[in-house]
Parts: structure tokens; sequence; C-alpha cells
């Protein structure tokens, strides 16, 4: 009895000692890798950082980290192809995690401005317009619609209470103010946190990481080079919105502004939210 | 008229040095073993390589009387080499042709050649010596005593399949125990064709990333000899293939039975695959054209195919991943350095020549201890990587630069490769420890001036925290997913507005009951009144109508029963059911039937009395349903 005492209080113990240790360890990754970012350590800095994201830990601060990293390689004696790309990607990602951050809003504007400083020296300026309704349903976040509508349905169903019990004249019309208001606020808003649903269950925010990618067709034969008013080459740092993978070929169908096509998974990166 | 002729002739000369510089094939034959007995096959093979953009194309062989082969069997090669710190790349093909004389002599190969961008091209004539069979001693192989051959090895020996098998020149002699067993990885369960056929395996065929897969093909050959025509490697776009057949080592065949027939088994092609990617990888068909008497009549061969074997790749373990690791750098290695010189005036460089060795595709890189005032620079990398044993293994050695900055005892730290060990299923990181380096002097300004370059501005914008925060953004689901929400959304005026349509259709069901109810009661005094005046008219069936219709509405309006549904005989029993007091409802019963009698047999009925009795049983029972309203207190 004694020794089956000792061996469960043992076993607890082991079972608290690697819960925490678990729990610390991307904690003791997230310092090695600002130590190695200090000593000017960049690729392991990096080695660190893109560790911890594949092993599934998502934290702003982390991804904050991986963009300082990627940004000293970028500016250090020995930058690689896509490192602002990759740096774009994990600042968006600190943004989706942490919305309200002032220091990764101006840090991206920055990197994008480089981006855009160095693309421009190759070849003209890309501006691609999202999607109408991808537009819209960015105006405010998911939640926001959710709110908003709710409100709109409260609104309509107070307007309808008022206008069947008012007997004065005035709080009738004002009932039926509110139905119409409301109907009105409930079907706009309704359908902004659809759509918004939508676009975030259907499609998967990602930055594309190398100097310039071109959108090919399901084949893999590069579209032409304009489509319509938008281009099929969509440069480093540039949001796509990925709508379908394919593990078999590494392929992922993304949509960049109005045009739909293909890139390969290792042009870009997907973004990972809260 | 001088110009143009000058520069016509710089045209011609620079398009010829620009030959010239394309012409850069090399050719090198040679022919193993060089002497053989008559019947024999031995090797010849025609390597051409270039280092620059020229290809050698369609390798051709010119052979004597009495000499026949097969082939070319055509491979591509890639050949790396640093000479003088100059790394140059040779790429080439070679070409292998498998060859047998049918009389003794001394014979005069070639010259073989290749087709090359400048024309075709010839190497140097190889001699081959052919001495009569059995004027060279045997090694021992697989086949009583030599290496058992399908391709030819079988012409001329006994049996009914095998003419003139060594050891079996009495067909009484049972054949069985002097056959050689094929080994484990030639053996089938079944033919997969009476004939012949081919068949590929992959060992292992679950693998991570980088980690090496024989795949090797079979050929079965059910009648008797035969050689090999045409052959198409297997696809394998998702592999890195390394060919671990010996092109020079004697194919070696095994006979063996297989349901009472006798077949001829042989390897034809063995491949190190390395996968470069995960999922369901296929490696595809091959064929082989099997070229015998036995086999088909066309002179190309009978044709086989194999099946394309499906090779699941996954990738290594995310636990106990070390930082740094790269996907596909997988076997087991060592790692050694060594550094010169130890000490270096500051803005100098040292040399770092790191050895890299051991079994699997050996990693192209390694991670450098990067730190301030240190630069590696771009590594020259000569390697030696090939199959031994069929398995792929070998060295690479790296040869770094590294620029020195800032004075002072710098420790270098370590070189290191993570890679995943398939054997051990384990992760490990081959090390290679530097040492110190004495920097001496003063820093150069150099690094002062690329620090203050503007262009290093983006990493400053980005102050991070000394540790991870509290989780910044807590996961919780958005209102939009839960179905509540939705229901809710709509639900809400959805509500109010049935709640109203209900009250409203509870008010008019109400109104309707209470109209209807009215029309009743009026209906009823109606009827009272006409069967009060009944009398006067003295007609039996009048007065019976009345009194049926007065009843009838009398029973609806005091109990809802609506009577003339129902048998007189039971009238009685069905109102005493709704409530009413048995005398009235046995009365108002015997009434109704009274009414059927007054019919047929009016004359005789005092039909003032009965009127009257039957007034007086409608108001009893109006007056019950008055009660029932108003309740018992009243």
């Amino acid at each position: 009895m004694k020794a089956l005492t000792i061996a469960l209080l043992c076993l607890v113990t082991l079972v608290g000692v690697v819960g925490r240790a678990q729990a610390e360890a991307p904690e003791a990754e997230y310092r090695a890798a600002l130590t190695a970012l200090a000593k000017g350590a960049d690729n392991e800095a990096i080695d660190r950082l893109e560790l911890l994201a594949d092993q599934g830990v998502s934290h702003p601060d982390a991804s904050l980290a991986r963009a300082a990293a990627y940004l000293a390689r970028a500016e250090g004696p020995s930058p690689r192809p896509g490192d602002l790309g990759r740096a774009a990607a994990a600042l968006s990602e600190v943004l989706l995690l942490r919305p309200a951050d002032p220091q990764a809003e101006r840090a991206l504007e920055a990197v994008q401005s480089e981006i855009a400083r160095r693309h421009s020296r190759q070849a003209e300026s890309v501006l691609v317009r999202p999607r109408l309704g991808r537009a819209i349903a960015a105006l405010v976040s998911e939640q926001t619609w959710a709110l908003l509508a709710a409100l709109g349905s409260l609104v309509t169903a107070a307007g309808l209470v008022a206008r069947r019990l008012a007997v004065h004249p005035l709080p009738r019309l004002a009932g039926a103010v509110a139905i119409g208001v409301g109907a009105t606020a409930l079907a706009a808003f309704g359908a902004g946190a659809y759509a918004a649903m939508r676009f975030r269950t259907t499609s998967q925010p990602a930055v594309i990481v190398v100097p310039e990618a071109r959108l090919s067709d399901e084949r893999g034969r590069p579209l032409p080079s304009k489509r319509g008013a938008d281009t099929t080459t969509v440069p480093e740092g540039a949001t796509v919105y990925v709508t379908e993978r394919r593990q078999a070929t590494g392929r992922c169908q993304v949509e960049w502004g109005s045009t739909d096509g293909w890139l390969s998974s290792s042009e870009l990166r997907v973004l990972v939210g809260p | 008229m001088r110009a143009p002729v000058l520069a016509l002739a710089l045209a011609t000369g620079v398009s010829l040095a620009a030959s010239v510089a394309r012409a850069q094939v090399s050719l090198s034959t040679e022919v193993s073993p060089r002497k053989v007995e008559v019947g024999d096959r031995f090797m010849l093979r025609l390597r051409a390589m270039s280092q620059g953009d020229d290809r050698a194309t369609s390798p051709e062989l010119k052979l004597p009387s009495g000499v026949t082969g097969s082939g070319p069997n055509v491979g591509s090669q890639t050949q790396m080499s640093i000479v003088n710190g100059q790394m140059t790349q040779s790429v080439g093909i070679t070409a292998t042709w498998v060859l047998s004389a049918s009389a003794p002599g001394t014979y005069r190969l070639g010259p073989a050649s290749v087709l090359t961008s400048s024309g075709r091209k010839q190497d140097r004539v190889v001699t081959v010596e052919v001495v009569p069979r059995g004027s060279m001693p045997r090694s021992q192989g697989p086949s009583g005593g030599q290496p058992f051959d399908p391709w030819g090895m079988l012409r001329g020996m006994g049996g009914p399949n095998f003419p003139g098998f060594p050891g079996f020149s009495d067909l009484d002699q049972p054949r069985e125990p002097e056959l050689p067993q094929p080994p484990e990885e030639y053996r089938v369960d079944r033919a997969l064709d009476p004939i012949a056929f081919l068949r590929a395996r992959a060992v292992p065929k679950k693998v991570v990333v980088g980690e090496q897969v024989t795949l090797s093909v079979y050929a079965y050959g059910g009648r008797g000899e035969f050689r090999p025509g045409t052959a198409t490697e297997p696809s394998r776009d998702d592999f890195l293939a390394i060919n671990v057949m010996d092109d020079t080592a004697q194919i070696a065949g095994y006979p063996f039975e297989l349901d009472g027939q006798q077949w001829i088994t042989a390897k034809f092609q063995s491949f190190a695959l390395f996968p470069l990617k995960s999922g369901k990888l296929k490696a595809g068909a091959m064929s082989l054209s099997f070229v015998g008497r036995g086999y088909s009549k066309d002179a190309l061969g009978l044709k086989r195919e194999s099946q394309p074997i499906e090779i699941v790749v996954v990738e290594p373990p995310l636990e106990g991943r070390p930082p740094g690791y790269k996907l596909g750098d997988v076997g087991h290695y060592d790692l050694s350095a060594q550094l010169d010189p130890r000490e270096v005036p500051a803005g100098g460089s040292i040399s770092v020549v790191a050895k890299l060795e051991g079994t699997g595709y050996v990693p192209a890189s390694l991670l450098v201890p990067e730190q301030n005032g240190v630069r590696w620079l771009e590594p020259q990398i000569i390697e030696q990587v090939a199959p031994r044993s069929g398995v792929v293994q070998g060295f690479r050695t790296f040869t770094y630069v590294v620029e020195l900055n800032q004075p002072g005892d710098i420790d270098l730290g370590e070189l290191k490769l993570p890679y995943w060990d398939p054997k051990a299923r384990a992760y490990g990181v081959a090390r290679a420890a530097l040492g110190k380096v004495k920097v001496t002097g003063n820093a150069p300004l150099v690094e002062a001036s690329a620090k203050a370059e503007p262009g290093h501005k983006l990493k400053g914008l980005l102050e991070l925290p000394s540790a991870l925060g509290a989780s910044a953004n807590p996961k919780h689901g958005a209102l939009t997913e839960r179905a509540p929400f939705w229901l809710a959304l709509l639900g809400a005026p959805l509500t109010a507005l049935l709640g109203f349509a209900l009250a409203d259709l509870a008010a008019l069901l109400r109104r309707r009951r209470s109209e209807r109810r009215g029309s009743l009661a009026t209906a009823t005094d109606e009827a009272l009144a006409q069967l009060a005046g009944s009398g006067m008219l003295a007609e039996p069936a009048s007065i019976a109508a009345a009194t049926e219709r007065a009843l009838f509405l009398s029973i609806e309006r005091a109990t809802g029963l609506k009577a003339r549904g129902v048998l007189k005989s039971e009238l009685a029993s069905a109102l005493a059911r709704v409530g009413v007091e048995e005398d009235v409802a046995a009365r108002a019963a015997a009434l109704l039937g009274r009414c059927d009698e007054l019919r047929f047999a009016g004359d005789a009925a005092d039909l003032a009395a009965f009127a009257a009795e039957a007034r007086d049983t409608c108001r009893q029972l109006i007056s019950r349903k008055r009660r029932v309203l108003e309740g018992p207190d009243s």
C-alpha cells in the first residue's frame, strides 16, 4: 500500500514536472531567440522562432520577434530573398493576434513601403484593390458586425411591440420608424456578419514571401500577365487569401484582388489567427 | 570596306571561340573485364562529360563481327571538383553496352561516339581478349559456381528449358538440389503472368522526408533465357534518385520453381529514392522487353510493365525537433572541423574546413555560429556521395572563409547539423567545436560605417519584450459561430410578429365563437316561439318539426352537442354524459322519440300539451346552461 502511494506520488510529481517543462519551453525558446538576435545570430533566432511557430505556439510577441529577426537579416550582410515578405507576414500575424498594436502597425507600414520602394526599382508599382464584398466585410470586425446585427434585431422587435401596444399616435409612429430602421440594420449588418464569417471560414489570409509570385492556372500554366484591370504578378509582402490547398501538388488557390489563381505553397505564408 | 571585313572576321572569330568553348565534351571509354571466355558477357562503358552548356547525346558503338551485345543503357552523371579554390561542375552521360564474343581472338571495339552540338565526337578504340571456354578459372557464384546470368548465360545449357546447363548432363538426375535458392527479396508467392513479368519493390514503404527508399525492379522470365530489350525507367518526380546498381558488375540471375514452372529472375534496376515532400508519393511503372526464343517472335521482344508503387512519406515529429532542422536532413552523420589560423588581425579572415560524413544523402549546408563581428561567407563544397552496398553515404567538405572584425579572444562556438536518425527514430545533432580565435588590432572602420547606414532602420522600429507576455488574445469563438446567435437575430422580431399574430388569431376565434353562440340563442328563441305558435296550427307534422328543431337547438346551446348526429336511442345517455340531469335528458330523448310518432299518428295526440312539454324541456335545458355559466353559487 505504501509502495503504491509512493508510486502515485512520483507519477503525479512527474506529470507536474513534465507539464511545467512543456509550459516553459516556449518561453525558454523565445528568450534563447532574443539572445541570439542580440548577438547577431539572426539565422539562429529565425530557426528558433520558426520552430516555435511550427510547434503551434501562436503568440504576438513571438511573431513580433520573428519579424525583428527577418528584418535584421534583411538589413544585414547576408540577406535572403523574401526576408522582407516574411517580416511582413510576421507583423500581419501580430496584428491578427493583437489588433491594436501600434508598433506592429507602424513597422508593417514601413516594411511594405520598403518592399514597394525596392519593387518600384524593378518594375511599375502594383496596386490591387480587394473585392468589394471582402472590402466591405473588412470595414469592421466580424464581432462588430454581429453585435450591430443583434442591435438591429432588438430595435426591430421593440418597434413591433411599440407599434402594437402603444395607444397614442406618437409611440406608434416611433414604433413604425424603429421597425424600418431596425429591419434595415438587421438586413445590412446581418449580411455583413454572414459575409465576414464566410470569408473567415472559407479563406485564410496569407502573405507572399518571395520577391515575386506569378499566378498560374490549376495546371500550373502562368496566367496572362494582365487580367482585366489587375496584374497577375503578386509582389512580396502582399496579402492574398487562400481559398483552397492541395497537399498532393503543394499548391494553393488564392484570391489576389479580383483575380483567382494558383501559387506554390512555398511562395506564401498562411497567417495564424487567434 | 575594311571595316565590314574586320567586323566579319571578328564575328567569325567570336563564333569560333564560342563553338570551341561549347565543345568541351570529354570522352573516356573503358572495357571490363579485358579478358573473357567465349560467350561470357563483358561491359563497355563510355563516359561523356562536359563543363559547359554542351550536352552529349545519342551514344553509338561500332562492333566488329563476332561480337554482339545489347544497350546502350544511358545514365546521367554529375561531378564537382575544386581546384585551387575554383569549383567546377561537370555534367554528362554514361553509356553502357553489355557485349559477348562468339569466337576466341582479340577484338577491337569502337570507337564509341556521342553527338554534341559541334557534331559527332569519337573516343579511342579499346580491345578485349576472348579465350576459349573453360580456359579461365571460375569464381563462385549463385548458380552452380558461377553467376547465373539471365541475359544469355543459359545459352547452350542443358535441360528442356536450359539445354546444356552445367552439372545436369543427365536429365534423369534431380535438378532441384543443385539450383541455388533466390534471396528473399526475389521471391514471389505467385506468378503475375505465365510468360514473363516485372515486379517493383520499395523498402521501406513508409518513410520520412529525406529518408532512403530502395526501389528495385525484378524481371521474371518463365520461358528460359531472355535478354533485355527496350527498357524505361520508373517516373519519380517527387524523389531525388540515385542508381544503386553497379553498371560494371554482372547481373546475377536465379532460377527457381514456382507452381511447377521453371523461372529465371534477376534484379534489373535499383534506385535509392529520397522523397522531397510528404504525402502519398508514387514511383511510376517501368517497362522492359523480354527478348528470347520463348517470349516473342517480334525482334523487339515481349514488353512487360511493373506496377507503380505508392510510398507514404511523412514529416519527422515536431516534438523534440532541434532548432535549425531542415526537412530532408535524414541519416546519421558525424561532423569534424579544422580552423586556421588561430590568430588574425581585425578585418582579416580565417579558413574553417568542416567535414560532414555519414549514411544518407549528406546535407549540403551546416548551421554556422553567427555573432557580431564574425561573418561567414558562402562555403565551397566538395562532395562524394555514392551508394555503397545499396545504401547512399559519403561526405561533404565545407570550406568557409570567416571574416573577423572585432578584436579580442572570440569564441566561435560550434558548427552544427541537426538531423533525423531513422534507425534511432530520434533527432540527433552533429557538432564540431571551433574553439577560440585571437583577433588582434583595432576594429576596422567599415563596421562602424555599416552600422550607420540608413538601411538598418526597420529592425529599430520594433521593441521586443524580454519575455512572452500573457496570452494576448484568448481564443474565443465569434458570435457568428454560434447557432443560437442566428436564431436570436432573426427570432426576436419574428417572435414578436408571431406572438401578435397568435394573439390576433385568438381574438378572432373568440369573436367567431361568440357570434356563433349569439346566433344559436336567436335560433333557439325563434324555434321556441315557433313551437309556442304551432299549437294553433294543429298540424302534427309541423309541431313535430318545430319541436325537434327547438330541442336540437336547445341541446346544442346548452351542451354544445349536435344531437342530430346521435341515435335517438342513445341520446339520453349522451346528454347525461355531457352533464344534463338524467330526468331532463330522458324527457328530451322521449320527446324526440314522440316526434316521430306524432308525424305518423298525430291525430290522436294532444298537440297543445305536447308542445307545452317540449317548450318546458327546452327551457330546462337552456336554464341548465345558464346555471353552468353563472356557477353553482348563483
